[in-house]
């Protein structure tokens, strides 16, 4: 059909992109973490020193653990927000339908920094929430614990993923034909009984999309502990950043970086699995 | 045994979307144990009158009675009747037994009752062998069924169907029909069943009710609507007709050369006159029948089979469409009789 030379022009350039930005960086990081440094300077001589420390020392578990752990509250708070949006927008908002779906998609259009950094004016010690507090008189002192600790990660990483589990579910509740509806309540199903055994199962793809971006997303994410975290709330990422920083362990940095690849690539695709095995087409 | 009244009563039942009526005033009562054909063109209203009856719609005014109590302030899950929609709406997370148990489970119903009455409805609709199935991995003939059986396994007194056999191809539908017909008469059960397609109506019903803007324009027999009907829509929507406009002077009724006695306050008067009720005579000579004839030629001949209909051009201009049996020797001219009690006068 088309010439040889079109051909080429057309899958050219995407391919040259995908290698030089995409698949190089990465053979240079897993390189990276084979690699290792002595006295201030990288060696190319190959060693496994690297993974033999993170399996070793327990400190890097467990900022992995508690990364995981933050990641899962993330989730969760932002399915509890984000169903009960997409299900409400979908099915009972009716004229407002548009607009609702608008107001959550605009914060997207704002810089992730900026929405992040609202949390620590709002948070901080002489912030908007503790200078409400103060003045009314329900606090004597500002409460020191809202910002710089994880609850304040937890905050704005769910105030910035909700939007994203909020998507997929409402995607998938949009799909779900009315007729479906009216037929289990026709078959003599209340409301709540319909929304378990019908509109739930169907809106279960969605739910597990939105969830693996929001645990995912907050799994690596780097700036909000930079920004609201504190000592206490310091994620992987973070320490990632700082091994390729101050430190100057790039070959660790690698090591930990090749790790959670690995991790959301298994994590990724097996929730993929599982959507697709409960997604049902010609609905 | 009491003589029954009607299982389903329609009092002015409306609706209205804004300023739009779309339904207007439908009083019916459907009766124990029949097959009920709401017929209409898109728009007529008969998908709305039955999402009326099974609760997915409110009437803007009107009552609805059933075994005399009120229905229609029962939402649909509190309605003794199952419906089957157009696209089946089958549960794709669930198999075929657990689509059909669906409503047996909602009643709270379980165990060896709940085991025993889904079997003995995939059983009535020769469903067994794909109990286990999902309804994605059957065929379209066979979703419908599932669709039925997962309505009257809760044996509801009224089942309703909104034309549930037009996704299927010509040959799987008449088969559907012929299926459905025989089960209702099994079941006893009262179908209302909507369609838009008259000559499923008129294969399918007990009464055919015909719907046109809203409005009922004819409740009757297949038999009757056919052969009487009331209005110039009810007789050119239900198979092909000619209608025929009189001129009515001295109490006679005229069109062009055919002239038969007639009582009418009116000047003009419109009749249907089935083609097949026309005859083609061989001969001139008048009156062994006592019916109406003229002179007139052949203009065109569509072959349809069985039959074939002709339009034929009578000497004194009157166009008439007439059916006869499929291939008879014609020749160009020929005379016409028109059976006097052939024609229906309508109301205009």
């Amino acid at each position: 059909m088309y010439s040889r030379s079109y051909r080429a022009a057309v899958i050219i350039p995407p391919l040259a992109w995908v290698s030089v930005f995409l698949i190089a960086p990465y053979i240079f990081m897993f390189c990276f973490s084979f690699w290792q440094v002595r006295s201030q300077t990288i060696v190319h001589q190959w060693t496994l020193a690297n993974y033999r420390q993170l399996v070793e020392n327990p400190v890097y578990f467990e900022v992995l653990l508690r990364s995981a752990r933050i990641a899962a509250s993330v989730t969760l708070f932002a399915l509890l927000l984000g169903f009960p949006l997409a299900y409400f927008v979908s099915f009972r908002a009716r004229r407002s339908k548009d607009l609702l779906y608008q107001l959550v998609i605009v914060p997207l259009w704002v810089s992730y920094l900026v929405r992040a950094y609202a949390w620590k004016t709002i948070l901080g010690s002489d912030g908007v929430l503790n200078t409400i507090l103060t003045s009314s008189g329900l606090l004597r002192h500002p409460a020191e614990f809202l910002l710089y600790s994880p609850f304040a990660v937890v905050l704005t990483l769910t105030h910035i993923y909700t939007p994203f589990v909020f998507l997929p579910v409402y995607a998938s509740l949009e799909h779900i034909p009315k007729e479906m509806i009216e037929t289990s309540q026709d078959l003599g199903a209340s409301r709540a009984r319909t929304f378990w055994t019908v509109v739930f199962p169907l809106a279960l793809p969605g739910v597990i999309a939105g969830a693996t971006f929001a645990f995912v997303l907050s799994l690596g994410d780097f700036l909000s502990p930079l920004l609201v975290g504190g000592p206490t709330g310091v994620m992987i990422s973070n320490v990632v950043v700082s091994l390729f920083g101050a430190a100057y362990n790039w070959p660790l940095g690698a090591a930990i970086s090749a790790c959670m690849l690995l991790l959301v690539i298994a994590l990724i695709s097996g929730t993929e699995r599982l959507q697709n095995r409960l997604r049902y087409r010609g609905m | 045994m009491t003589p029954a009244g009607p299982l389903l009563s329609l009092r002015s039942v409306t609706k209205r979307f804004g300023a739009a009526t779309v339904l207007d005033d439908i009083t019916v009562d459907i009766k124990e144990s029949e097959f009920l054909t709401i017929l209409g063109e898109s728009g007529s209203g008969k998908t709305t009158l039955l999402r009326i009856i099974g609760g997915f719609e409110q009437a803007t005014s009107g009552e609805l009675w059933m075994l005399g109590k009120r229905l229609d302030t029962q939402p649909p899950n509190r309605r003794n009747i199952n419906t089957v929609f157009q696209h089946y709406a089958l549960f794709p997370h669930l198999s075929v037994f657990e689509n059909v148990a669906y409503g047996l489970r909602a009643k709270r119903i379980a165990g060896a009752e709940l085991s025993g009455r889904v079997d003995a409805a995939l059983t009535q609709m020769k469903l067994n062998e794909f109990s286990r199935r999902r309804p994605t991995q059957l065929s379209g003939g066979q979703q419908q069924r599932v669709a039925v059986a997962r309505a009257l396994v809760n044996r509801p007194s009224l089942l309703l169907l909104d034309e549930p056999l037009s996704a299927l191809d010509a040959n799987l539908r008449r088969h559907m029909q012929a299926e459905l017909k025989a089960l209702q008469r099994e079941v006893g059960i009262t179908f209302v069943f909507v369609t838009h397609d008259q000559e499923e109506a008129m294969t399918l019903s007990d009464r055919i009710v015909l719907l046109r803007h809203g409005r009922i324009e004819q409740i009757d027999a297949p038999r009757e609507i056919y052969n009487r009907p009331k209005t110039p829509y009810v007789a050119s929507f239900i198979g092909y007709t000619n209608l025929l406009t009189a001129l009515i002077k001295d109490g006679r009724a005229r069109i062009g050369s055919l002239e038969w006695p007639h009582k009418s306050d009116q000047q003009e008067a419109l009749f249907s006159l089935r083609p097949e009720h026309i005859k083609i005579v061989k001969s001139d000579d008048a009156g062994a029948t006592g019916g109406l004839r003229c002179r007139g030629s052949v203009r065109s001949r569509v072959f349809a089979g069985a039959s074939e209909l002709l339009e034929v051009d009578c000497e004194d201009g009157l166009q008439l469409k007439i059916r006869v049996p499929g291939q008879i020797a014609l020749a160009n001219d020929v005379i016409v009789e028109v059976p006097l009690e052939r024609l229906v006068p309508l109301v205009t």
